[in-house]
């Protein structure tokens, strides 16, 4: 039998089998489960359930955050729009405000002699489809953005055949839109049929958050959560790096102007990084977080690289460290049994917890999940007396003599403190271990 | 499942690496980058690997409640002097100097003059932190109570520990790591600090005063220019585990003022003037065990002060120490003691009873006496005693002082006195020592 029995002590493990070690137990039970307050176990959409009190936490991912102001996303990569075929235009926001002249997309359009299409949020409230074949401006209006949506999550759908004088269709989505002299509806389609015939132009880059003249303009500001141009590209911006990528092309836009392009925020739309995987890539201090599929073409010029570890891959029952708060008390409720993930009580989290720039004193349950995830950093957030109560169930990657952690399984919340033997079965369960010294 | 735990027995991991901080081996200086790793707030600080060495300018001051894992070699920068051209006098601090560039303000400097008098080679001098530098002057926020004059070629020069701990508790300092006090290249001053004399600071190793429940495991001090490792004044919980201190000035590892002391597997060797490792006065409640003390001039392992109680010691080899063992003091057992080329001296120099050894081997050994009981040393047992191999008297017991008191109640229990030259025993009338079953005599 491969014990050592100076390891532990106290306990009994009787077994045959000649390859069995107490490093294995404890790899398949866990030790105290009788004392712990929650568990944090598996994954639903973007909700953490928590099996024992039914307190689930929930997944805030990196969403891009555009300013209003001056930055926005930028195609430079070469993609080209072939004019006078249908359109199919989807994009997912978050409501900021009803008067602006904000562009959501635009590939030309913008005016007479730029050829293409270009969709703003219009300062006369409405979205705007302007559209140009180079010699000739239309504009079609459609959907009236009410006060009453500021705040809500919209999808909006452009469909049109590309003919002069066929119906464009606007369908729009969002939880009780208010629609101007009609009334309240969860979806609604408007129609319009000023158009005329379009052309593209490769010469047009394409952009996200602004459009563009000789200079873009015209700044969306919050969110942009979603944008697929039919047979072109589509991508889920995040604001993670100085790029964003297209999930069924080479397409890749680059952000402009003042940097700040993530913060954390509800967004289902971003899931598809936890369920399709994710690269990292690096250069020097810079990363890129790419979807699984995406190209990296333009990324590799500039002198990216794939990081060894750098392949996370997709699942839709544990997180894959794709960068998200998570929240354990999203309904506020200050439940005493969760008082160990609260960043804000001085006795049991350290000042090191609330210098860090994922802290939020008015949501201070909230945890990145870099840091709930390692124990490097958790248990140096908790004070003494805390610190062996929290543990993360892990994956991790060996690289280059390190471990790097792939993925979140489960948090772990006991009532009593874990020091030495107690607190090593706890990370051998929960993969941890590996980090001990 | 091997791990380690930290100073409140949680297990330790990797925890934050110091070079997070931008400590890296390729800088001229980590000092800024050190210290400001160690400020921050995490419990565990891991301080480079075994082929890292980082050269600090200044002291590291370590923070209470953490525990730093030192795997690499730190050592302090080499030392600059310059000349006083103005007279200090012993109620002042600011003074001139030629080159004040070559210091900077937090750096620990020694002051001191040809009128200082010489000690261990050399100059005596005060000890003083840098609080201040204008273009001409120098300001040092203390001072021992003396002139220092431009006529006495007054001069100061960098004297720093590497490590410094000072009212701070609950402080584990783990790993493989060496700290360099660099003394060849320190200034040629001896320094005490003004008011703790060699106790506090004092271009040391690491100077840990003042502190509660302080643990190392594995660490090595060399060239110290006081001592390596210092532990001293209102000292609790001390553990000391898997130490080697060795070439330094003074007292490789010096414990003084400590009261619940661990101290195992030790190796001391190499001080120029001094001991291998001493208990100092104040000392209660002391277990060591383990301890090698090799080529000491003075003492190897002593166990020295009235305030000293209650010292339980196991497996001692000592050899080429002048004295190998020393004790002076109360209520000591030990056991298991190899005394090599060195002298074992039992004396009164503070007080001296109730002491038992238990396996006491003395061989080939040169000397005055192999072993000496000295003035009025009282209740002292040993228990298998080996003389073997030597050259002088073998058993010398007398006054410590002229006309001082004598041992008394001494009792030897088994074993003998073999191969020897010279006489078997030198015992003063008076003194009362018993041999039982004792072969050789």
């Amino acid at each position: 039998m491969k014990v050592a029995l100076s390891d532990i002590s106290g306990i009994d493990l009787r077994m045959t089998n000649s390859l069995y070690t107490w490093s294995n137990y404890w790899v398949n039970n866990l030790f105290g489960k009788d004392d712990l307050l929650t568990r944090h176990n598996n994954i639903d959409e973007d909700v953490f359930t928590e099996s024992l009190e039914g307190l689930p936490a929930k997944i805030l991912p990196a969403t891009a955050l555009f300013n209003g102001t001056d930055n926005g996303l930028i195609n430079t990569s070469g993609t080209k729009i072939t004019g006078g075929t249908p359109i199919d235009i989807e994009f997912t926001f978050i409501l900021a405000n009803v008067s602006g002249s904000d562009g959501v997309i635009g590939i030309g359009g913008q005016a007479a002699a730029s050829k293409g299409i270009t969709i703003i949020l219009s300062s006369s409230e409405v979205i705007t489809v302007l559209t140009s074949d180079g010699t000739t401006l239309n504009t079609a209006e459609f959907q009236d953005l009410n006060i009453a949506d500021v705040g809500k999550k919209i999808r909006c759908r452009i469909q049109w055949d590309g003919i002069t004088g066929h119906t464009m269709t606007c369908d729009i989505w969002g939880d009780a839109i208010e629609v101007f002299g009609e009334g309240t509806f969860d979806h609604h389609q408007a129609t319009s049929t000023q158009t005329i015939a379009w052309f593209g132009d490769s010469s047009e880059a394409i952009s996200i958050g602004c459009y563009r003249g000789s200079i873009p303009l015209g700044f969306w500001a919050g969110y942009i959560q979603h944008v697929k141009v039919a047979g072109i590209f589509e991508m889920y911006p995040t604001g993670l790096g100085k790029y964003e990528y297209d999930i069924i092309g080479g397409t890749t836009l680059t952000w402009i102007g003042t940097a700040g392009y993530t913060t954390f925020a509800e967004n289902t739309d971003n899931l598809y990084y936890f369920k399709n995987g994710w690269k990292l890539y690096t250069k020097g201090a810079d990363k890129e977080y790419l979807p699984y599929g995406a190209s990296d073409a333009v990324i590799v010029a500039a002198g990216y690289v794939l990081a060894d570890y750098g392949n996370y891959v997709s699942s839709e029952s544990v997180l894959n460290m794709f960068p998200c708060l998570i929240d354990f008390d999203p309904d506020d409720g200050t439940d005493p049994l969760i008082d160990n993930l609260d960043r804000s009580n001085v006795t049991i989290a350290t000042d090191l917890s609330r210098a860090s720039a994922y802290y939020d004193v008015l949501n201070p349950y909230r945890w990145h999940i870099n840091e709930i995830a390692d124990p490097r950093i958790y248990t140096e957030f908790l004070n003494v007396g805390y610190a062996g109560k929290l543990y993360s169930k892990i994956t991790t990657q060996l690289s280059g003599g390190n471990y790097y952690i792939k993925s979140l399984n489960e948090v772990l919340n006991f009532a009593t403190d874990k020091l030495a033997e107690d607190q090593i079965k706890i990370m051998i369960y929960c993969g941890s271990n590996v980090f001990a010294i | 499942m091997t791990y380690r735990t930290d100073i409140f027995g949680y297990v330790l991991l990797e925890g934050s690496n110091a070079s997070n901080y931008g400590v890296s081996s390729e800088n001229e200086d980590n000092y800024t980058e050190l210290q400001t790793a160690i400020d921050a707030g995490y419990r565990t600080l891991v301080i480079g690997d075994s082929e890292d060495e980082f050269v600090i300018s200044q002291p590291l001051v370590l923070k209470e409640g953490k525990t730093y894992v030192i795997n690499a070699k730190i050592k302090i920068k080499d030392g600059s002097e310059a000349l006083l051209t103005s007279d200090l006098f012993d109620d002042g601090y600011t003074f001139d100097v030629d080159h004040p560039e070559l210091f900077a303000v937090g750096d620990w400097i020694g002051i001191a003059d040809d009128a200082s008098g010489v000690f261990h080679g050399r100059q005596y001098g005060s000890e003083a932190k840098i609080t201040d530098i204008t273009d001409d002057t120098v300001t040092v926020d203390r001072l021992r109570d003396k002139d220092y004059l431009v006529s006495e070629n007054a001069f100061i020069g960098h004297i720093q520990n590497v490590i410094i701990a000072d009212t701070v508790d609950n402080i584990k300092i783990i790993g493989s790591g060496e700290l360099n006090q660099n003394k060849d290249n320190q200034s040629n001053i001896y320094a005490l600090n003004p008011t703790a004399g060699e106790s506090k600071y004092t271009s040391c190793g690491i100077s840990v005063t003042n502190v509660d429940n302080f643990q190392i495991d594995g660490l090595t001090s060399v060239n110290g220019l006081m001592h390596n490792f210092n532990f001293s004044n209102d000292i609790t919980n001390l553990k000391l585990k898997n130490l080697t201190a060795k070439d330094c000035v003074d007292k490789n590892i010096l414990i003084r003022g400590a009261v619940d002391v661990e101290v195992d597997n030790i190796l001391v060797e190499d001080s120029i003037y001094e001991d291998g490792i001493i208990f100092y006065s104040g000392c209660v409640n002391v277990t060591a065990r383990n301890i090698t003390a090799k080529n000491n001039t003075r003492n190897g392992f002593t166990w020295n002060g009235e305030s000293n109680d209650n010292l339980v010691a196991g497996n001692l080899y000592l050899e080429e120490n002048e004295t190998n063992l020393r004790i002076a003091c109360k209520n000591a057992t030990l056991a298991n003691v190899v005394s090599v080329d060195g002298l074992v001296t039992i004396s009164d120099q503070y007080v001296c009873h109730d002491i038992v050894i238990n396996n006491l081997t003395i061989r080939d050994t040169t000397g005055t006496y192999m072993l000496g009981f000295r003035g009025g040393v009282e209740d002292i047992v040993i228990n298998n005693l080996i003389i073997d191999g030597c050259n002088g008297v073998g058993i010398h017991a007398s006054e410590w002082v002229e006309e001082g008191e004598l041992p008394i109640n001494v009792v030897i229990n088994g074993k003998g006195i073999y191969n020897h030259t010279g006489a078997k025993t030198e015992i003063a009338e008076g003194s009362e020592i018993t041999f039982n079953d004792f072969e050789g005599l």
